[in-house]
């Protein structure tokens, strides 16, 4: 029975192996579920495990919508594996609060940021601002634009980009807040349409494309190029002057979270002034008031043009389906 | 059927070697197959017959020597000359038979006719012909994968001789057919032949088929040929102790010359010479060698001493294996011998090699 | 004699289990799912899906994409099994090695790679973008030519494995014979060689068909971009569009479309075989080699060529691409570097646990794969149970029918607890969801080499006094241990980089490193992207190398 010995050893050992993630689990790791990039939302685990040795965060990462529809599914089946949220839909943060499946939370230092960013009586909360804005490549564009209006800009017939509503919420957030403003309407997008606009998967391709001069200018989430342009691509971003789209992108702890002190813990972790610089470090725009911003955010007045979250809730079937009329159909 | 004769066709080895890696595995073969003769090479497995083969047929290239197929040169290394298989006029049946599956009887048989663009009608008929010949009349739609062994064989065989070969080359073709079926096959064999006229080179093992079969047949072993002859001659004559004992000798007991026509055992002290012929100028040890047809059991006396060791009912005969002295010998006889009896062995006509025959 | 009856058939007891559980219930879910709505059955889903003419694109796009790869990468294969098994092709040999390249290549991976050529960042149309002050690409790889292009390049060394299998088969006597009949060489190869070889080449035609009808990773890469979907891709988009009502159940009726019409051609295929049983077995001796005379050194020269190109240039592009450190800049020394590496094996902890993840399912459902292989192939060889046939299908059926709809499958089973055990959103449903697949690959090394090993071998320790036990303990496992390696090895490979069952089944803490390389991609980061796809096709290269060791040859593809 000696020949047997080796395979028999192997199996069990892959198969106890297999279980250690359950007992880990079972003994205190935070689950997360985010859109946030893969890198820099490990960069923060990192960071805050260090502070706070004794939690870990278990981390689910993909895009918004693949996130929303997890969860969804999980609630369904009345297994929420989440512990913590965070993701560029607030429109399906308010639905979760309206349900009561999520925890109000306000830690102190988040008292020192400004309110507006404490939603819903602190069951959700903005952490650091990300705008979607007006990308262009400076090789090929050599007049800086200063609007959204230059996306429609013949001279740039073809090479125009902007990321798909259906896999980014950032995208989605963009269309739900042109569309009902005036100036823009589905009018906009429509002439976007007639510019030849490509649109991608992912902001990281839409910047990604903006760096090789397939695009010539995009509309596109800031950091992505200010990361870029760090590195040396000749990418860079305006803020327009009719306003920056702030992309909301909440973060909350669920109702009945497993571990909900871990969860708070990372919350703290996020609003305290380290968590805050890590942010700047990594591109974003803090919150907290005291922090400098991040190297390289354009010279021009920052304007946020306002979204409307209750048109969002009460469109968001309509604003899909006349997207895909628009730009799916063939 | 009147078949006319591949021409006055003949096949000739001229010193043909045969090195695979720098390991010989024909050395110096010299064998000439006159036309309309029926040749084969015998010889145990391993010897090198089947690559000898290889080598007419043109699969093998010899590494020195010649070939010549009809008077025309098909192989010489050192000239550099080699004619590929397709451009000899030979006909092969392979061991497996090697009948196309995917081909009906006729398509097979027809295939070296339509590789010759022999117009379909002629075709046709010279296909029917050889299927008649070959008793296969009437199967010519069938596939082969519903014949029996033998008939298939028949195919190969058909085949083969389509072409209007110089030379037909077959590589043990019965070794796979039952008892039975080879003996039928072999008269067949021998007919087809003299009907057509064909020049035949044929490897076998097996030495019954070699004596029914050949005009001449050629033993080889280990690479070399040892004696060609007609069945007759190397049946009662073999050339030395190898080729004895692949015809079915046995004894080999060690004896030395005793005078011109007889020898005396060497581990026998004291016993009478036994007469044989002994080769002209022969002296000096050697082995005897006998059949056991050619050993004699007679009343004890009559004879060197002998004790019946076993006894084999053979239906037609006995067989007895018998001691003489330190020696054990086979032998045959019609007497129902008892097992442990005393017997006289008498030696007829044995053969005599003496040490110096080159052989081992 | 009822006790030793029944101890014979124990072994179908973990058979049946897995058989069940992995295939039969997942697959009668899935058609429920599929065939009603809100617990009722009813013909909605198919409705729906029949009435939608993006149903019929999807599926004429799937078809077409399968069609176009079929022809290419057949006629690739079977020119260059001829060439290397019957000519005089110089380097054959090493040629031998190199042709099967991109096959280790995960699927996925390879349409990265030419995505990192051809795409429109690519090396290709950044050069012809500097070449010529513009900014349009020179070829647009997002699409259908995209995708058969990348397909063809990966999936031709499976027809062409085929084929040299079968033309290893052919009986050299039966060429000889062709020879001696006064058949030129090449002559002999148009009607001896290709006739026999031609169900060899059909097997293989549809081994690829298949195998493109199935895919999900390359027109997940290149399709996504352009919208260009087949019926894999539109079904994990289904399966991921949760504000679609009934989205699942939507999905479901498009498996069983897409169920529906690889059953057809495999039955196909099993109809038009069984009619050609030509006895081939048996070839013993060289094959005959056919002269390329003039054309020798263009033959070699292409070859190499289409080697250099087809395996060697996309598989440096994904390095160069993983060396880059920023986009848009020009290649040059200074924007070469190992940081993405250092960024996805340093700051990247997801990484080693996807790898810990992809080695340990890897290694576990191999093992059970062997063991289940070994018990099957004993019930149907010694035990001759009946029904040998239906579980024979049961087991091909997870293999031969596309991984999303098996994935979904599985999904939908285990969505709730069964007989108390949670298995979603653990990793033990990527376990179930990988036996499930990779049974049949495991079991056909074990067969072959079980049909090889007389009873009598058996019957021996059994007549010695050995319980039936023992005598397989004693004798026929001990026997078999090439066969098992062989088995073990040929799940464990693919299993290792898979993505298309983990890209559905995976949850927190529980993906592969297929499924990362994926996900870094959708997000946009390339470069990551890149560097985890280089040392997934190292591991892979070398997973394979020590799999020949120890082995000792290339293990056999085919269903």
């Amino acid at each position: 029975m000696s020949a047997y010995g080796p395979p028999v050893l192997v199996l069990v050992l892959c198969l106890a192996l297999l279980s250690a993630p359950l007992s880990a689990a079972a003994q205190g790791a935070v689950t997360l579920y985010t859109s946030e990039s893969q890198d820099k939302v490990n960069e923060m685990k990192g960071d805050f495990e260090k502070r706070h040795p004794g939690v870990t965060l278990n981390i689910y990462r993909s895009g918004t919508q693949v996130v929303i529809g997890k969860l969804q599914a999980e609630i369904q089946a009345g297994a929420i594996q989440a512990d913590l949220l965070w993701m560029a839909d607030i429109e399906f943060f308010a639905q979760l609060a309206r349900k009561n499946l999520l925890q109000s939370y306000t830690p102190p230092e988040a008292e020192r940021a400004p309110a507006k960013f404490r939603y819903e009586g602190g069951r959700y909360h903005e952490v650091r601002l990300i705008f979607n804005t007006v990308g262009f490549n400076t090789l090929r564009v050599r007049e800086r634009p200063t609007s959204w209006k230059d996306l429609a800009d013949a001279r740039h017939k073809g090479k125009v980009g902007m990321a798909s509503p259906f896999y980014s919420g950032a995208a989605f957030s963009t269309l739900g807040t042109l569309v009902p403003q005036p100036a823009f309407g589905w009018g906009f997008f429509a002439r976007l349409k007639d510019n030849g606009v490509v649109v991608e998967q992912s902001n990281g391709t839409v910047a990604q494309k903006l760096a090789t001069g397939e695009f010539w200018v995009a509309s596109v989430v800031d950091f992505f190029l200010r990361d870029m342009k760090a590195k040396g691509s000749p990418v860079d971003h305006i803020w327009p002057r009719e306003g920056a789209v702030l992309i909301p992108t909440p973060i909350g702890i669920v109702q009945g979270a497993k571990h909900p002190t871990g969860a708070q813990a990372f919350i703290r972790y996020l609003y305290s002034p380290e968590g805050q610089r890590l942010f700047v470090q990594q591109g974003y725009v803090p919150v907290l008031p005291g922090i400098e911003g991040p190297k390289g955010m354009p010279a021009e007045k920052l304007e946020i043009l306002p979204t409307d979250e209750v048109y969002i809730a009460a469109h968001r079937e309509e604003l899909k389906a006349r997207y895909r009329e628009l730009f799916e159909t063939k | 059927m009147s078949e006319a004769p591949a021409a006055s066709a003949a096949v000739e080895l001229v010193a043909v070697e045969k090195r695979f890696d720098g390991v010989p595995a024909v050395r110096g073969v010299t064998l000439e197959v006159p036309a309309g003769a029926f040749v084969a090479v015998l010889g145990p497995s391993g010897c090198g017959k089947t690559t000898t083969l290889r080598m007419v047929a043109g699969f093998e290239r010899p590494s020195a020597g010649e070939i010549r197929i009809g008077g025309a040169t098909v192989s010489a290394p050192a000239r550099a000359i080699f004619v590929p298989p397709e451009d000899r006029r030979i006909g092969m049946v392979f061991q497996s038979y090697a009948v196309w599956p995917h081909m009906t009887v006729a398509e097979n048989v027809g295939y070296p006719l339509r590789v010759r663009r022999v117009p379909p009608a002629a075709r046709a008929a010279r296909v029917a012909a050889l299927l008649e010949l070959t008793r296969l009349e009437g199967l010519g739609e069938r596939y082969p994968h519903q014949l029996s062994g033998g008939q298939q064989q028949r195919v190969a065989l058909a085949r083969a001789l389509a072409g209007e070969p110089a030379v037909l080359l077959l590589d043990e073709p019965l070794s796979n057919l039952d008892a039975r079926l080879r003996q039928e096959m072999r008269v067949e064999l021998k007919a087809i032949q003299r009907r057509v006229g064909a020049t035949i080179l044929y490897v076998t093992h097996d030495q019954e088929e070699a004596l029914a079969l050949a005009d001449r047949v050629a033993v080889m072993r280990g690479g070399i040929l040892h004696q060609v002859a007609p069945p007759d001659v190397v049946y009662d004559r073999p050339a030395d102790p190898f080729v004895a004992e692949f015809l079915g000798y046995g004894g080999f007991i060690p004896a030395e010359v005793a005078g011109p026509a007889g020898v005396r055992f060497t581990g026998l002290p004291g016993t009478p010479a036994v007469a044989c012929r002994v080769p002209a100028g022969a002296a000096g040890p050697g082995v005897l060698a006998f059949r056991p047809a050619q050993v004699e059991l007679g009343p004890p006396g009559a004879g060197l001493p002998g004790r019946v060791v076993t006894r084999v009912y053979r239906g037609e005969f006995f067989e007895f294996r018998v001691r003489v002295g330190p020696y054990e010998v086979a032998a045959t006889g019609l007497q129902a011998l008892a097992e442990d009896a005393p017997v006289g062995v008498t030696l007829r006509n044995p053969l005599f090699f003496p040490s110096s025959t080159p052989s081992e | 004699m009822r006790g030793a009856a029944a101890r014979t058939l124990l072994p179908l007891v973990p058979v049946a289990t897995v058989l069940v559980g992995a295939v039969c219930y997942p697959a009668l879910v899935l058609a429920w799912y599929g065939l009603s709505r809100d617990a009722v059955p009813s013909l909605a889903n198919l409705r729906i899906v029949l009435a939608d003419p993006e149903t019929w694109r999807v599926l004429g796009n799937t078809l077409y994409v399968a069609l176009w790869t079929t022809a290419l990468a057949g006629a690739l294969g079977v020119t260059l099994a001829f060439l290397v098994a019957r000519t005089d092709l110089p380097g054959r040999r090493v040629f031998q090695g190199l042709l099967v390249l991109p096959y280790l290549v995960p699927p996925f991976i390879g349409a990265l790679a030419w995505l990192y050529v051809l795409g429109p960042a690519g090396f290709l149309n950044q050069a012809w973008m500097a070449l010529t002050n513009g900014s349009d690409p020179l070829v647009r790889i997002y699409g259908a030519g995209g995708i058969v292009l990348a397909m063809t390049l990966y999936k031709y060394p499976i027809a062409y494995l085929t084929v040299a299998a079968g033309l290893a088969r052919v009986d050299p006597a039966l060429e000889e014979a062709a020879r001696s009949a006064g058949a030129s060489p090449w002559r002999t190869a148009r009607d001896v060689t290709l006739p026999l070889v031609l169900p060899s080449i059909a097997a293989g035609l549809t081994l690829v068909f298949l195998s493109a009808m199935a895919e999900f990773g390359t027109p997940a890469i290149l399709g996504f971009p352009a919208k260009y979907f087949v019926l894999a891709t539109k079904i994990y988009a289904t399966i991921l569009d949760f504000d679609r009502p009934y989205n699942l159940h939507i999905a479901a009726a498009l498996s069983l479309l897409l169920a529906l019409v690889a059953g057809a051609v495999l039955a196909l295929q099993r109809w038009w075989l069984r009619d050609r049983g030509f006895g081939l077995v048996t070839g013993v001796g060289r094959a005959p080699v056919l002269p390329l005379g003039r054309a020798r050194p263009w033959a070699g020269a292409a070859v190499a060529l289409f080697v250099v190109v087809g395996a060697g240039l996309p598989l440096l592009a994904v390095l160069l691409t993983a060396l880059t450190r920023a986009y848009g800049r020009p290649l040059g020394a200074d924007n070469l570097g190992l940081d993405n590496f250092g960024v996805v094996l340093f700051q990247l902890p997801a990484v080693w646990r996807a790898a810990r993840n992809s080695v340990l399912l890897a290694a576990s459902a191999a093992t059970v794969c062997v063991i289940l292989g070994l018990a099957l192939a004993y019930l149907q060889q010694r035990a001759r149970i009946r029904g040998g046939t239906a579980l024979e299908t049961l087991v091909t059926l997870p293999f031969a029918v596309p991984g999303t709809v098996l994935a979904l499958a599985i999904v939908l089973a285990f969505l709730r607890p069964v007989f108390g055990l949670w298995l979603y959103n653990t990793i033990w449903i990527i376990l179930v969801a990988y036996v499930a697949r990779f049974l049949a690959l495991a079991l056909r090394p074990v067969a072959a080499a079980l049909t090889q090993l007389h009873p009598a071998l058996e019957e021996a320790a059994r007549a010695s006094g050995a319980s039936l036990w023992r005598a397989l303990a004693d004798v026929t496992v001990p026997l078999l241990r090439s066969g098992l390696i062989a088995a073990w090895v040929l799940a464990a490979v693919p299993a290792l980089t898979e993505l298309t069952l983990s890209v559905i089944l995976w949850s927190a803490g529980n993906e592969t490193i297929g499924v990362m390389a994926f996900n870094l991609h959708e997000e946009g980061k390339v470069l990551l992207s890149a560097a985890l796809a280089s040392l997934i096709v190292a591991v892979s290269l070398g997973a394979h190398l020590l799999a020949r060791y120890l082995a000792g040859a290339p293990p056999p593809r085919d269903v």
